[in-house]
Parts: C-alpha cells; sequence; structure tokens
C-alpha cells in the first residue's frame, strides 16, 4: 500500500470490473511482476477476488476488488501472544545466580531505573542496556534474590503493588531477561 | 572469631603517632617555623572536618576531638610567636583532652559501628550460598510506629550506627564508616554504601553493597544476611521504643573490634 503505484493500482481495481496483472502494468507503464506481486498481496491480505481463466489454454488471474470501500482492523494482541511465550503469570521465577546483570535503583531507592544485561564471553560479548518505566522498577525491586525462593510472577506484582493492566510490559521485560539468562524459572513449586 | 574483616584504615597507632610527634615538636622545635606553618593548616582542616562529624551526627565526642586538635594547633600557633606561658597552658589543656580522648577511644564512643552490626548479623546466619545481587532487599513490613522509627535514626547517628536521611515518605539509614566526601555532605552517588530504609506504610528495605559483602571472609548468603540486618533492626528499635537502648549499645560493643576508626583525626 506504501508503493508509489499504489494509488494509480487501487484507481484502476475501482474503474474495471477486473484486471490482470499485465493489463494494469501496461496501464500504469510499470513490470509485469511487480503489478502481479501487488495485486497477489492484496488478495492475500483479502482486499481482492482473484479469478483464475483461461486464454488459450494458458491459464492467468484477474483482479476483483469486492467492494470500494476497504476498512482495516489490525488485532495487535496476536503480537503479544507471539512473543510472551517464554513466562507466564503462573510461572515461579527468580533472579538466576549466574546472572551477568547490572541493577542501577531509582533516587527514591524505591525501584529500580535501569538494568544491563550481557551474555556470551570476550568478543562475542553481547550488552544490552534497559531503561525502565515504573512498574517495571517496581517488579525487579521485588524479585526474588538467588538464594531465596521462587515466588509466582502475579505475587510478585502483588507485592510490587502493579495492577494487571501493566502485566504485559512486566513479560515483555522478563521474556528479554530470560534469553540473558537473568531470570530462573522454575515451572512447577514443588 | 569474627567472620567479617575490619577494614579500619587508620588504627589507633596513627593517633598515639601523631600526637607524640607534636608533643615533642612543641618540646622541641625552634626554627623549623615553616614546617610548623604546614602542620597548622593539616591540623585546621582535622579540626574543621571534625566540627562538620559533630554536627551532622550529634555526636559530642566530635567537638573534643576539634578541641584537642585546636589546643595543638594554639599551642603551635603560641611556638610560632615565642609565648612561653601560654604554650604551658596548652600543654596542659592537650594532656586533659588527649587523656579524655583516650577514655573516649577505649568506650567505643567515636567509633563508626558499621563493622559490628555487619559482624551481629553475620553471626546468625550459618548457610554459606553466596547469591550477591545489586538490588536491595524487600524484607518485609513492620508497624512499629514512624515517629519510634524516627527517634531510633536520630539515636543511631548519635552512637555513631550510620547518617539517616529522613524524606516525607521513608526514613533511610546509612552504614557508612570513614567515607570522607559522604560525610561532608558531597552530593555524590554513594552505590558503595549499604543503607536500610523504612517507609511510612512500614515497609523494610535493606541494601547491602558489594564492598561490604566483598568484607565476609565467608560467602555468606545473601538473602539470609540482608534479612538478619533487618531483624537486627526492627529488634533494636523495639527496644529502643521500650527504653533499653542500652542492651543495643553493649551488644555492639561486645564485638571484639578496634576501639577506633579513624574518627580521633577525622576520618
Amino acid at each position: 500500500m506504501a508503493k508509489d503505484h499504489a494509488e494509480e493500482m487501487l484507481k484502476l481495481l475501482v474503474s474495471y470490473h477486473d484486471i490482470s496483472a499485465s493489463e494494469a502494468a501496461m496501464r500504469i507503464g510499470i513490470h509485469i511482476k511487480t503489478a502481479q506481486d501487488f495485486l497477489e498481496n492484496l488478495t492475500e491480505a483479502g482486499f481482492l477476488i482473484a479469478q483464475t481463466v483461461f486464454e488459450k489454454k494458458r491459464p492467468y488471474s484477474r483482479y476483483a476488488l469486492p467492494s470500494p470501500i476497504l476498512s482495516i482492523e489490525l488485532d495487535l494482541r496476536s503480537l503479544l501472544d507471539q512473543s510472551n511465550q517464554i513466562i507466564r503469570m503462573e510461572n515461579f521465577i527468580r533472579e538466576n545466580r549466574d546472572a551477568q546483570v547490572h541493577f542501577t535503583f531509582a533516587r527514591n531507592h524505591q525501584a529500580i531505573s535501569t538494568v544491563t544485561l550481557w551474555r556470551g564471553k570476550g568478543r562475542h560479548r553481547d550488552e544490552k542496556k534497559l531503561s525502565l518505566t515504573l512498574p517495571q522498577g517496581r517488579f525487579l525491586y521485588h524479585l526474588p534474590f538467588p538464594t531465596a525462593p521462587h515466588e509466582p510472577v502475579s505475587k510478585i506484582m502483588m507485592l510490587a503493588e502493579i495492577g494487571p493492566e501493566y502485566q504485559s510490559e512486566i513479560m515483555d521485560l522478563l521474556g528479554l531477561m530470560t534469553t540473558y539468562h537473568a531470570i530462573e524459572i522454575k515451572k512447577e513449586e514443588k | 572469631m569474627n567472620k567479617i574483616v575490619s577494614s579500619n584504615r587508620f588504627y589507633v597507632g596513627i593517633f598515639y603517632s601523631l600526637n607524640g610527634f607534636l608533643a615533642i615538636f612543641m618540646l622541641t622545635t625552634n626554627n623549623i617555623s615553616i614546617y610548623l606553618s604546614i602542620l597548622l593548616f593539616f591540623l585546621t582542616l582535622v579540626i574543621v572536618t571534625n566540627l562538620v562529624f559533630g554536627i551532622r551526627t550529634r555526636n559530642p565526642w566530635f567537638l573534643l576531638t576539634a578541641a584537642h586538635y585546636s589546643n595543638i594547633s594554639l599551642a603551635i600557633l603560641f611556638e610560632l610567636y615565642q609565648l612561653e606561658t601560654a604554650k604551658k597552658l596548652f600543654m596542659i589543656l592537650f594532656i586533659v583532652t588527649c587523656l579524655s580522648l583516650i577514655i573516649a577511644g577505649m568506650k567505643k564512643k567515636l567509633k563508626w559501628r558499621k563493622y559490628e552490626i555487619l559482624e551481629l548479623a553475620a553471626q546468625s546466619v550459618s548457610s554459606q550460598n553466596n547469591g550477591f545481587t545489586n538490588r536491595p532487599m524487600v524484607c518485609g513490613h513492620t508497624d512499629l510506629p514512624f515517629k519510634d522509627i524516627l527517634a531510633f535514626w536520630s539515636f543511631a547517628r548519635r552512637h555513631l550506627l550510620g547518617i539517616p536521611r529522613i524524606f516525607p515518605d521513608r526514613a533511610e539509614l546509612v552504614l557508612t564508616e570513614h567515607t570522607l566526601p559522604y560525610l561532608l555532605g558531597v552530593p555524590l552517588r554513594y552505590n558503595h554504601l549499604s543503607w536500610i530504609c523504612i517507609t511510612k506504610k512500614g515497609k523494610i528495605t535493606v541494601y547491602l553493597s558489594q564492598q561490604d559483602y566483598a568484607r565476609f571472609k565467608e560467602k555468606l548468603t545473601f538473602d539470609q544476611l540482608c534479612m538478619a540486618i533487618c531483624n537486627q533492626f526492627v529488634n533494636w528499635i523495639k527496644n529502643y521504643s521500650q527504653g533499653s537502648d542500652r542492651k543495643m549499645i553493649d551488644q555492639l560493643n561486645q564485638v571484639h573490634s578496634i576501639p577506633f576508626t579513624g574518627g580521633l583525626i577525622g576520618f
């Protein structure tokens, strides 16, 4: 949709009952492959209907706009579900004993303000410095120590007085920290 | 046997050596006015430092230290101007203040108590599981009234347990020893200093710095150590609010340690 030829292609789709990639390409003056990719992508996204027709036994597609009005609805929660598979609310967690992590606490000494994570060794050492939101900072402040018993994420949030509306940003942080081996997860409490 | 390594940079010997040298100089020097002038400058710094310590801690013994070094400074000054009678007077005063300071030192009146606090906490921790992290530990809640905590922090300052920092929502006690910039009030980030914080809602947090943790001879389990410090302070505050503060001082005095931290010479 962001391509230079998108507007002209959409004009054609509105004007024509149905159109093939070669017709559109020649009409606008672009390469046939470019036109075909554009139309196929829109078809995959469900905005166009493609119909296969035969000309001298050679099949090709004709594209039609089912409605001149396009409405887009994006469910961003699907992105969230994919990224939060590492840690769940019911998981028991604590700081990893051998974590390469450094915490800097806020001036009021009641939250963590930044966390620096490292992984790897020598030239392959990777550093990630994160500036935390206040709920994230309060969560890490209450995270059990490496030698303390594991606690469920939900309980730590409760101790840190963090509401459920901040759950996703906490999970995002924990997911990242887990990839840096800074969080130890215990699946079930014995 | 103590579980923590003493980090006293200024041992009692320095105190005696310094005063011994000064006394000898007062009696024997003749044409060393430049040296005495330099000495006078440094002694003035020590006096100012002790006065600042006295004001910040409300500990009157620092004023005695300042008076002691003022005596020496004045004696040197009179020596420079050849005032024999005044020199004798200040010699007597020097002996009086010197003896008073030795007695105060032996009674640990001028000793920062961080060493004893950490040692007492360590005595209740037996497991050695390390687990250090440079985060403060939320140790729990107390229902002690906030005014009792403030009163205890004030008491702790006077007895050199630490320097309190009071905020509208919380009160902290910074466990310090001879961190000169901190004691002089220089505004820096002192992440190497441990502290205990109690909020108005009663939440207790303990921060044990890496530098202090490294002083323990054994890698004691870190969360248990923080919890031990917390419990120790809660008990002390309770005892203090019930009027038995002497018990706490006795407990601290029982820890085997050098009686001075360097407070006598100012840092």
